[in-house]
């Protein structure tokens, strides 16, 4: 079932300005409850723009966002319910933390929400847990926090709202390859909790191949595809021409095929290369 | 080629001295370090490894607890020498929201210029080179906020190249960047270091801009675990990943083969060598090519 759904969406940049831009031009695309979907697109292709749509907080120039099957544009009424439907970390959210202590920062959203005290207690406990911070860290100051850790709170904070739909800015950016697995799996973790839908926008070629069971290209503020990461692989050429780059992996594939190796052309796991390769040469001998 | 950067015996701890007693965290340990000029050097560890602290180090930002670091011969202790270290070792860091301070992208990258009293029409001259090297001189009239993140990291890039430096230290300067803005980023230090002899330092989590450098520095835990090629280091996959660390996708494919049994050479680490290898290699095992049947 759909829990996102964008229609004919455009959003312009500063309309009657020297600065006008068309950032989003007629996106429409579904996202659907329990999967992963990961959006790629060089600096300016719109991808920002476009996820800043999704709860609301940007309203489109023109056409629809529907939440759960409603516009959420439709009245203040729809916006709020949309708001914690939808959850966004946006990059970076270690900055955002502002409160006194770990605890009350991740029970500010539970709070607006209007929950009871008890029930605000158990989220702000559970998804301390999920994201890996010990419980007597929620009595301390977010300032007190490593970079990590800071990081990990205010994901917390934002998946303590239970959204259906978790979308993410470069959740993993700055962290080096342990904190981006620990990262991934948090949020893995949570979509099988709560059947969400999670959106992950990166730069990582490698990181969406590897968590995504569809990736959103943006190009140009409009949608280049939507497919299938081995679909999406298949076109690594064309990637590469709207200024992305593919795995390092697929681009060595890319280039045996182009040397006339009958090879696949949908690798982009070190793992998946090595096992064509091994059954390319033992079929020989 | 003579030492830019040394370090000497070099330990580090941040105190919290708000808790009592106070904590002491160690960050660095018994650091020795030579930088050579006109080398590139890439340092890699994980979160938390002390790497950014070292480079803090570096540019007098941090002082050693005990221990000495220079910087063309200035000992960063000394207060009387700080302006001129950092106005010989410029450094670039991770978030460009931090270091941007004008409303207009070229006064921002004319601020340095004008804090040392540098005449004007040089100022022009050097702010107009440096954002042509940044690919941003289009920009120059811009306000810095309605730039993306990888535009705004350029011209912070810029801001230090405009002060012409002997050496650039660079915290994970690309970590915000898209592939394209990584690429011009990571080009531009090339051409800095090749052409100009500026001395490089970069810290970055992405192996295959390390593996671009002269050398390759693995820090962990505060202390220097490897130093090598960036053959000699990321040929070691395994102590790599131990570490906490990736390797090229290259290195990690060749390395998977070879324990597969395939007589791979072990110290492949680039795209374009990996690729005749594995070429040679379905050659050898008599897979066709196109046309040939």
């Amino acid at each position: 079932m759909s829990i996102i759904k964008t229609e004919q969406l455009c959003y312009v940049y500063g309309e009657n300005t020297p600065f006008r831009k068309e950032a989003v031009k007629n996106v429409s695309i579904e996202i659907n409850s329990g999967e992963t979907v990961g959006i790629i697109g060089h600096t300016g292709s719109g991808k920002s723009t476009l996820i800043q749509h999704f709860n609301g907080l940007l309203k489109p120039s023109s056409g629809r966002v529907l939440v759960g099957g409603e516009d959420i544009n439709a009245d203040k009424k729809s916006l709020k319910r949309a708001r914690f439907t939808v959850g966004l970390v946006f990059q970076y959210p270690e900055y955002q933390l502002f409160e006194e202590t770990v605890g009350k920062d991740i029970a500010f959203g539970p709070k607006n929400m209007g929950l009871d005290s008890a029930e605000i207690d158990r989220r702000v406990r559970h998804y301390a847990e999920l994201v890996g911070l010990d419980a007597e860290l929620l009595s301390r100051s977010p300032f007190e926090l490593s970079g990590g850790q800071k990081r990990r709170a205010a994901i917390a904070g934002v998946m303590a709202m239970q959204p259906k739909a978790l979308i993410l800015d470069e959740p993993a950016s700055g962290l080096d390859p342990q904190g981006r697995e620990r990262i991934f799996e948090i949020i893995k973790r949570y979509r099988e909790e709560n059947d969400s839908a999670i959106v992950v926008v990166s730069h990582s070629m490698e990181d969406i191949a590897r968590i995504s069971d569809r990736i959103l290209v943006m190009d140009r503020g409009e949608v280049f595809c939507f497919d299938t990461p081995p679909k999406v692989f298949s076109r690594s050429r064309e990637l590469e021409a709207i200024g992305l780059s593919v795995p390092q992996v697929t681009r060595i594939f890319m280039r045996l095929r182009e040397m006339g190796f009958d090879l696949p052309e949908d690798v982009y796991t070190v793992k998946y290369a090595a096992e064509v390769l091994k059954d390319k040469c033992n079929d020989r001998f | 080629m003579s030492t830019f950067i040394k370090a000497e015996h070099l330990n580090f701890a941040y105190v919290d001295s708000y808790s009592d007693p106070p904590i002491k965290n160690q960050v660095l340990t018994d650091v020795s370090l030579d930088i050579q000029k006109g080398s590139f050097v890439a340092l890699l560890g994980h979160n938390g490894s002390g790497k950014s602290t070292l480079a803090k180090c570096f540019n007098a930002i941090e002082l050693p607890e005990s221990g000495r670091v220079t910087v063309a011969g200035l000992d960063t202790a000394d207060a009387k020498n700080l302006i001129e270290i950092r106005s010989r070792a410029g450094m670039v860091f991770q978030n460009p929201d931090n270091q941007i301070v004008a409303t207009i992208v070229e006064e921002d990258c004319a601020f340095a210029l004008e804090n040392l009293g540098v005449e004007p029409r040089e100022i022009r001259r050097r702010v107009d080179e440096a954002l042509k090297t940044v690919g941003m001189y289009e920009y120059r009239l811009h306000a810095p906020h309605r730039l993306s993140g990888g535009q705004k990291q350029r011209v912070a890039i810029a801001g230090i190249l405009a002060m012409q430096p002997e050496c650039i230290i660079l915290d994970e300067p690309t970590a915000m960047l898209d592939p394209r803005g990584r690429k011009e980023v990571i080009e531009t230090i090339k051409r800095l270091n090749r052409e100009n002899g500026v001395t490089i330092l970069l810290i970055t989590h992405y192996m295959e801009e390390a593996a671009q450098a002269d050398r390759v520095v693995v820090i962990d835990g505060g202390e220097i675990m490897l130093d090598g090629t960036p053959k000699q280091i990321f040929s070691q996959v395994r102590t790599m990943k131990n570490l906490g660390l990736d390797v090229p996708q290259a290195s990690e494919l060749v390395c998977r083969l070879r324990q597969a049994g395939f007589d791979l050479p072990g110290d492949i680490i680039y795209e374009d060598e990996c690729v005749s290898a594995l070429a040679e290699m379905l050659e050898k095992a008599g897979c066709p090519r196109r046309g040939e049947g």
